[in-house]
């Protein structure tokens, strides 16, 4: 079973993320409404990859790619940004701090399932 | 949690103890049930459950397909003949999943099946609204 | 996800969302123009932002487009590119009800087409802001800052410009260094965090590893404040981190600007989370079906102890544990069902838009006063309120309210006052629109009522009645064929009246008379052909017994289609067998020569329905019937009832024309 952690603030939005991930065999999502949420969630599982919104209040997504890839248990941990093509600087510092893809919203739920695949090697 | 037992039997035993929705994976599937010497089917995954028919009140001005109201686990469902005999009773409801609290009275539950063929498939939308 | 599910979730969130973009709007009404709040304006942002996001993902392209331009202008007006003028904000507020009513239209199944016209006229009302404002230019600053290229990296642009916005201003810029327990972080963080933002203004947190300890977490913020560092040493102090001052500014400030003030509401720690309203109905269907069992458990008991010869004392303690426990569930029930009410203040903001917009419009003076803000109604309630009130208000504005050359030739002052106030009433609420314009015609009305073929003697009520009008002309604001009679109807169909006060050349007042929730309701039972039915005793005006023979002549004596004419107190009354009102053919019962009738109150007269029998008043929860219910006619909910049967509450307006619409249709066919 893959581990999957979804940090996004719109409720709606993380219902579909969650709902298209998971219909990948063997995948089961935890969800985070904020940074802040996606840190408490970290510590409780082993996440196998990290979908992350950037525009989040609170902590934004830059921070927690910034913490995640300054942690020694998580720094390994594939994180795809999920973000609107609005923010093209936040897109790049996002990939400058280490995030692992990057996929536009709205996006079709193909193209979000063949990234999250490629990352969980599935 | 209450489901095993208001399940109809016959169901239960065709599905192994697998209740439609369970089922509800991928490939189309269709409920299809008998009423007024009919087949219908409808699309098992907006299935919720079957029961028996509790005592149905009837309704104001119904339209020609609503036999009227019934209490079914705490909600209110309108009853809907598909066969447009309201006024015969039913054995069975067909629970429909979502807000719009609708139940399709079947004499027999037939089965799942891939292929509604030989049965009149049902939009259950347009049995209220048309 | 179902398509549907995602509808109304995307509905749900947006109109969350269109929500805190208005209330964010007008806190940021109270801050001068040149120094909105940067948080609250960022909140703005994100509300845009979200709604842009949320309807992409659920493919609600229009409102996804209105949503971006909006989402970008509030973008260049919080880094800075534009500035925003006397008119933005009210503009902004312009917009935000126009996303309200796209979203409105989208939960509704409006025609896409219409929809996407909607969002034209939000692009355009946003490009008329745009050009409405000026574009700022770029201060330069001379300050030094000592910042780990580390965290500067992972800044947004916005946090970026924040960090500049805050060295232009020559304020003192902090990094504080604080760790926290990893299990338990976010509460401190959080209070650190709303600390730090009422103090000044956060910029950006980078959280990091907690060095040797792994059970720890460690955060580095930087912050903008005016506070002395002394009470920023000691508030991080208290959390075993530390401050240092790493803005340099090249001579001392002169000039602080204005400190923000803390936000009330949102330095609050309200924690609230969103129900779905069906999952408490349900609890309190849920409830209810429970103390109907215990009431059921306790007759047995007590039916059983009787029988044993159980001790009168534990008897009687059988009994107050039964009832206590029913106690129980009625106090869970009130509890859950106020989960359902909402403050009436929320339609005030939309209502105080529409009215400023519309007197500049039509050149009238109008002090708008609310008042009543708190009161709390079922949200089904207000959300289906909120356009029969605007409608009135606009009929005040455009009716009501004389130009000010007119008001001053009548030595009336030339600003006109409109009313909206709400105020409990017993188990009720009342909702009053109130003007003190040019009043309604009286003459006018009887004879447009005349015209429609109504009785002469009808009263100034017989302006509710569908196309009556005393707008003498029809103008660009009101004469949309959407009348009083509309109104009325929303009214009554929640179970609601309305009533009308005038006078020529004093002004208008309209009382809507509303019950708090629709769940929780006092009705009457009665029986007819049959069946249980129950009636909302808000609306009935009195009991009666009438003589079988009497009745039976009227009945023969007048057609059924407008009631049968009955004399009652000295009135004429209509009066229809309820039987026949519920579709039944069955024959009225009467063994004992007297006819049970209510008189049930609608809009303006009384009229009285005969049935078999009358069974009693009670508290009752009213269940909806889903979705499907306006298909119904007639039918306003379900009651439960001992042994699993269930009574309709009746929607008596809606029956009576249902039936005269059949009557009428069948009289037309020739049978």
């Amino acid at each position: 079973m893959k581990k999957v952690l979804v940090v996004e603030d719109s409720a709606t939005t993380r219902a579909m993320i969650i709902s298209i991930v998971e219909t990948l065999p063997a995948v089961e999502c935890t969800d985070a409404e904020d940074g802040l949420a996606a840190l408490k969630a970290l510590p409780n599982d082993r996440f196998d990859a990290i979908l992350t919104d950037i525009n989040m209040p609170g902590l934004t997504g830059l921070e927690l790619i910034s913490f995640v890839r300054s942690h020694p248990s998580y720094r390994e941990i594939p994180i795809i940004v999920i973000s609107t093509e609005k923010a093209q600087t936040d897109k790049d510092r996002g990939f400058a701090l280490g995030a692992s893809d990057y996929v536009t919203k709205p996006f079709a739920p193909m193209d979000l399932q063949r990234v999250v695949r490629q990352h969980l090697g599935i | 949690m209450d489901r095993d037992h208001t399940r109809a039997p016959d169901l239960a035993d065709m599905l192994g103890g697998e209740t439609p929705d369970a089922t509800a994976e991928d490939a189309p599937s269709f409920l299809s049930f008998e009423r007024c010497g009919r087949s219908f089917a409808v699309d098992a995954h907006v299935v919720e459950a079957i029961v028996k028919t509790p005592p149905v009140t009837s309704i104001p001005y119904p339209p020609p397909s609503v036999a009227g109201v019934a209490p079914v686990r705490g909600r209110v469902r309108i009853v809907i003949c598909p066969a447009n005999e309201p006024d015969t009773p039913s054995a069975r409801l067909v629970l429909l999943s979502g807000d719009g609290q609708l139940a399709l009275a079947a004499d027999r539950v037939a089965g799942i099946v891939a292929d509604p063929a030989n049965a009149d498939t049902l939009n259950p939308e347009d049995l209220i609204a048309g | 996800m179902d398509e549907r599910d995602l509808l109304r979730q995307f509905v749900d969130e947006a109109e969350d969302l269109v929500e805190s973009l208005h209330s964010d709007l007008l806190i940021l009404s109270r801050d001068p123009v040149g120094g909105l709040r940067p948080d609250v304006l960022n909140r703005v942002f994100r509300s845009a932002h979200s709604l842009k996001g949320v309807a992409g993902m659920a493919g609600v392209p229009s409102v996804q487009r209105a949503a971006h331009k909006f989402e970008d202008l509030l973008d260049d007006v919080r880094m800075g590119r534009v500035r925003p003028g006397p008119t933005t904000l009210d503009g902004c507020g312009r917009v935000a009800d126009e996303l309200g009513r796209m979203i409105a239209a989208v939960a509704d199944g409006a025609d896409a087409a219409a929809i996407e016209r909607d969002a034209d006229a939000v692009e355009s009302l946003v490009a008329e802001l745009r050009s409405g404002a000026a574009g700022a230019p770029e201060a330069a600053t001379e300050a030094v800052i000592d910042l780990d290229e580390k965290i500067r990296r992972t800044f947004t642009e916005y946090e970026e410009h924040r960090l500049q916005e805050n060295l232009n201003a020559r304020r003192p810029v902090y990094e504080l260094r604080v760790a926290f327990d990893l299990m338990s972080f976010d509460v401190g963080f959080r209070g650190l965090l709303e600390r730090l933002g009422a103090a000044g203004e956060v910029i950006g947190t980078l959280p990091a590893a907690g060095g040797d300890d792994p059970s720890r977490i460690g955060f580095r913020i930087i912050a903008a404040t005016n506070e002395p560092q002394e009470s920023i040493d000691s508030l991080i102090g208290t959390l075993g981190g530390t401050a240092s001052l790493i803005s340099h500014y090249p001579e001392p400030i002169v000039e602080p600007p204005p400190e923000f003030p803390a936000d009330g509401a949102g330095a609050s720690t309200a924690v609230s989370v969103r129900v779905d309203m069906g999952a408490v109905d349900d609890l309190v269907y849920l409830s209810r079906g429970l103390a109907l069992d215990v009431a059921g458990l306790a007759a047995s008991a007590e039916e059983l102890a009787v029988q044993v010869g159980m001790p009168s004392r534990e008897l009687f303690d059988l009994k107050q544990r039964a009832r206590s426990i029913e106690r129980g569930f009625s106090d869970l029930e009130e509890r859950l069902v106020e989960m359902r009410l909402v403050p009436i203040g929320q339609v005030y903001g939309r209502a105080r838009r529409l009215v400023g917009r519309l007197a500049a419009e039509l050149g009238r003076e109008v002090d708008f006063v609310t008042s009543g803000e708190d009161v709390r109604l079922d949200k089904a309630i207000v959300d289906r309120i909120s356009e029969p009130i605007a409608h009135l208000l606009r009929n005040a504005v455009d009716h009501g309210i004389e130009s000010p050359d007119v008001r001053r030739a009548a030595e009336k002052s030339a600003t006109g006052r409109i009313e909206l106030i709400a105020e409990p009433r017993g188990n009720r609420v009342a909702l009053i629109v109130r003007d003190d314009g040019a009043g309604i015609d009286v003459g006018a009305v009887r004879r447009a009522a005349n015209a429609q073929g109504l009785a002469a003697d009808e009263s100034i009520e017989a302006i509710f009645a569908p196309g009556v009008s005393t707008a003498g002309a029809v103008t660009e604001v009101s004469g949309r064929g959407v009348g009083l009679d509309a109104v009325a109807a929303v009214v009554a169909a929640l179970g609601g009246t309305i009533a009308v006060e005038t006078e020529r050349g004093k002004g208008t007042t309209f009382v809507i008379l509303l019950p708090t929730t629709l769940v929780m309701l006092s009705v009457f039972l009665v029986e007819a052909a049959g069946g249980l039915y129950a009636i909302d005793v808000n609306q009935i005006g009195e009991l009666a017994s009438l003589d079988a023979t009497y009745v039976e002549r009227a009945v023969q004596a007048t057609p059924a289609d407008c009631g049968h004419v009955v004399e009652w107190r000295g009135e004429s009354v209509r009066l229809y067998r309820l039987a026949e009102l519920v579709g039944s053919d069955a024959p009225s019962k009467s063994s004992s020569g007297v006819v049970q009738c209510v008189t049930v109150r609608i809009w303006d007269r009384d009229v009285a329905l005969s049935v078999d029998r009358l069974v009693g008043e009670r508290e009752a929860i009213v269940k909806t019937v889903g979705r499907y219910m306006p298909v119904l006619k007639g039918v306003n909910g379900a009651i439960d009832i001992e042994g699993g049967r269930i009574a309709l509450l009746l929607d008596i307006p809606g029956l009576i024309a249902e039936h005269r619409r059949l009557w009428t249709a069948a009289g037309a066919g020739g049978s």
